[in-house]
């Protein structure tokens, strides 16, 4: 279990983050949606233990995560942001095999590669491992980012495994969004933590088994079940009227402007 | 091209760096015979002295220049890998974080003092003085830039670049206010090292250097991955479990030991640490783990053979091994950066 008490960040003498309490069950596609600006990403970095906040705890099984070794967390936390700039030229092979940094010591090992080749596969992207990762497209290379952040996390291990996803498909045609959130529910069900920081709404609804809303860096929401998002909770963190059309029992509702 | 068959470069590097040490030896306002070397090195190593001005010239002049001229090519061109992995930009350049041009007002100012000692101490200031105060220039310089460029509890790199750039100015208007007011002579020294030469090369120098080169290279190679990692950026590297204050500080630190060793003895060689690696990160990829012993290797291959054009091409009087460097490596470059892609993809970033 990934619980946050009382987050408080505060950046340039505004306050980003108003005392979050939230828990991330294990085995759940945790879903954060909130309008621009309302502390989401910063919250990501609170949690993933990059960012120490002012105030308040995060803990991954009752352990602080700031006060763990750097190296044994990256061996089971994983994060993919929107487009990681990387200017050097390196191949695909080589960006992916980054992802295995934290559990080898300086050379990888056959176990290591064969991974890499895994995961490459399932970011259907298994025919570039030889490319110049500078000569891709935006996607391609967020495909190939994908591949490294799963290599990091493949290996099953005592404790929960965790994948963030910050915005991670915003550069992604309508295939490939579906095909990385498909493969992040697929590890959210083998018992990894899963939380996707999304725009789509819809997206959101079809695959989250938990959305958080959130605004102004408060928690206004935090919801399991499809009834519980109405219009008037839209309306309240988006400020924006939509309509919600149910559909059977088991399918997500679909929202339209 | 393929990297898989690139598993030949190392090796390929290697012998092209001793025909090239040969070559230079061999070459210059004397020649020397090969068998002039051997017996030159058997005489030194039975403790004899040499039998001809042939083998003294090898032993005492030639070999020493050469191998102080490799071991600071390599100095350089390992220093540019690291401070361009550091500020994740292909195009900088050891000089950068002030350290150089530090070193370089260090040394003008003992250029310019000298001038009241007497000739013993004279020869003293230029053996010891210019070397150490030029070392504590490089360092002093690179302190304040990494300090002024510190906020709150990190360093940004951007920041990082900008405050390297206003402390390069500083460094660079000091040294030429004591070019101003050197008299001739010492005015001549000053843009004489400013320019860099091997002219007073010696065997000390050579194990200093080759020393720090040696273990600041196993060091770096330890860090080959974290590296790799802080090309995604310090988020990403962040997320792969690199402490990237720490390692930062860390380049920092060997950075300005090896370039302040390196500028102390020989003066500013430019080009060298920007060029090498750009060329071979064009051939062999950004791979720390390989882009580090290349870079060692190429950085001494290209600065010998510009030292050796240097004492050549106006023989028996010498060029600054310097504008060599400049004069082949600016166009050099932009000819590289011309035909890759880097132009356009790291234009966005710098």
């Amino acid at each position: 279990m990934l619980s946050t008490r009382n987050i408080h960040y505060q950046a340039g003498g505004k306050k980003i983050l108003q005392g979050i309490d939230v828990d991330f069950e294990p085995g759940s596609f945790h879903v954060i949606v909130g309008p621009n600006g309302c502390g989401k990403s910063t919250f990501l970095k609170v949690f993933s233990g990059e960012l120490k906040p002012k105030e308040g705890t995060v803990t991954y099984d009752g352990k602080d995560v700031f006060k763990m070794d750097k190296a044994k967390l990256a061996q089971r936390r994983a994060v993919l942001s929107q487009q990681p700039a990387l200017f050097f030229p390196l191949s695909v092979e080589e960006v992916v095999m980054m992802g295995r940094y934290p559990h080898f010591d300086f050379q990888p090992g056959p176990k290591d590669e064969a991974i890499c080749a895994e995961a490459l596969k399932r970011a259907d992207m298994a025919d570039f491992m030889e490319r110049e990762y500078l000569t891709l497209s935006g996607g391609e290379k967020q495909r190939v980012q994908f591949a490294r952040v799963l290599a990091q996390i493949w290996e099953q291990k005592d404790t929960t495994r965790y994948l963030f996803l910050d915005e991670a498909i915003s550069h992604l045609d309508l295939k490939h969004q579906l095909q990385l959130l498909t493969v992040a529910r697929a590890l959210s069900r083998e018992g990894v933590t899963v939380i996707a920081i999304l725009h789509d709404l819809n997206l959101s609804m079809s695959f989250g088994d938990r959305i958080l809303f959130m605004k102004e860096g408060k928690m206004v929401a935090h919801v399991r079940d499809h009834a519980q998002v109405t219009t008037e909770l839209i309306k309240e963190v988006f400020d924006v009227e939509v309509r919600i059309m149910r559909q059977g029992e088991g399918e997500a509702p679909v929202m339209v402007m | 091209m393929s990297r898989k068959k690139n598993k030949y470069f190392l090796p390929l590097l290697g012998i092209l760096l001793f025909l090239t040490l040969i070559a230079a030896i061999a070459f210059g306002a004397v020649s020397i015979r090969p068998d002039e070397m051997l017996s030159s090195l058997k005489h030194y190593f039975q403790g004899q002295r040499p039998a001809s001005i042939y083998e003294a010239v090898f032993i005492q002049i030639r070999l020493p220049r050469v191998l102080l001229c490799a071991v600071t090519g390599s100095v350089l061109a390992l220093s540019g890998v690291l401070m361009q992995g550091l500020f994740r930009n292909p195009i900088v350049e050891p000089g950068l974080a002030g350290t150089s041009s530090g070193a370089a007002f260090g040394a003008s100012v003992v250029f310019v003092l000298s001038s009241s000692f007497s000739p013993e101490l004279k020869i003293y200031a230029n053996t010891f003085l210019v070397p150490l105060m030029a070392f504590a220039g490089g360092l002093i310089a690179t302190f304040l830039v990494y300090t002024l460029a510190r906020n709150a509890r990190s360093v940004s790199i951007i920041s990082l670049l900008l405050v390297g750039i206003a402390v390069n100015a500083v460094a660079l208007s000091g040294t030429g206010f004591m070019s101003y007011i050197a008299r001739d002579p010492q005015a001549r020294d000053i843009t004489f090292w400013n320019l860099g030469t091997f002219a007073r090369a010696t065997w000390t120098q050579f194990f200093i250097t080759g020393a720090v080169s040696i273990v600041i290279f196993i060091y770096a190679l330890r860090f080959s991955k974290q590296l790799n990692a802080l090309l995604l950026g310090e988020e990403e590297a962040s997320y792969l479990g690199v402490d990237t204050e720490k390692l930062k500080r860390r380049v920092m630190i060997l950075n300005t030991i090896m370039v302040s060793v390196a500028t102390a003895f020989v003066g500013v060689i430019g080009f060298v640490g920007l060029i090498v690696p750009h060329m071979l990160r064009l051939v062999i990829g950004s791979d720390n783990k390989k882009l580090l012993p290349a870079s060692m290797l190429a950085g001494s291959i290209l600065l010998v053979m510009a030292d050796t054009g240097a004492r050549l091409l106006l023989a028996p009087a010498e060029i600054p091994v310097g504008i060599i460097t400049s004069i082949v490596g600016a166009p050099v470059f932009i000819i590289l950066l011309k035909r890759s892609n880097i132009l356009q993809k790291g234009g966005q970033h710098a």
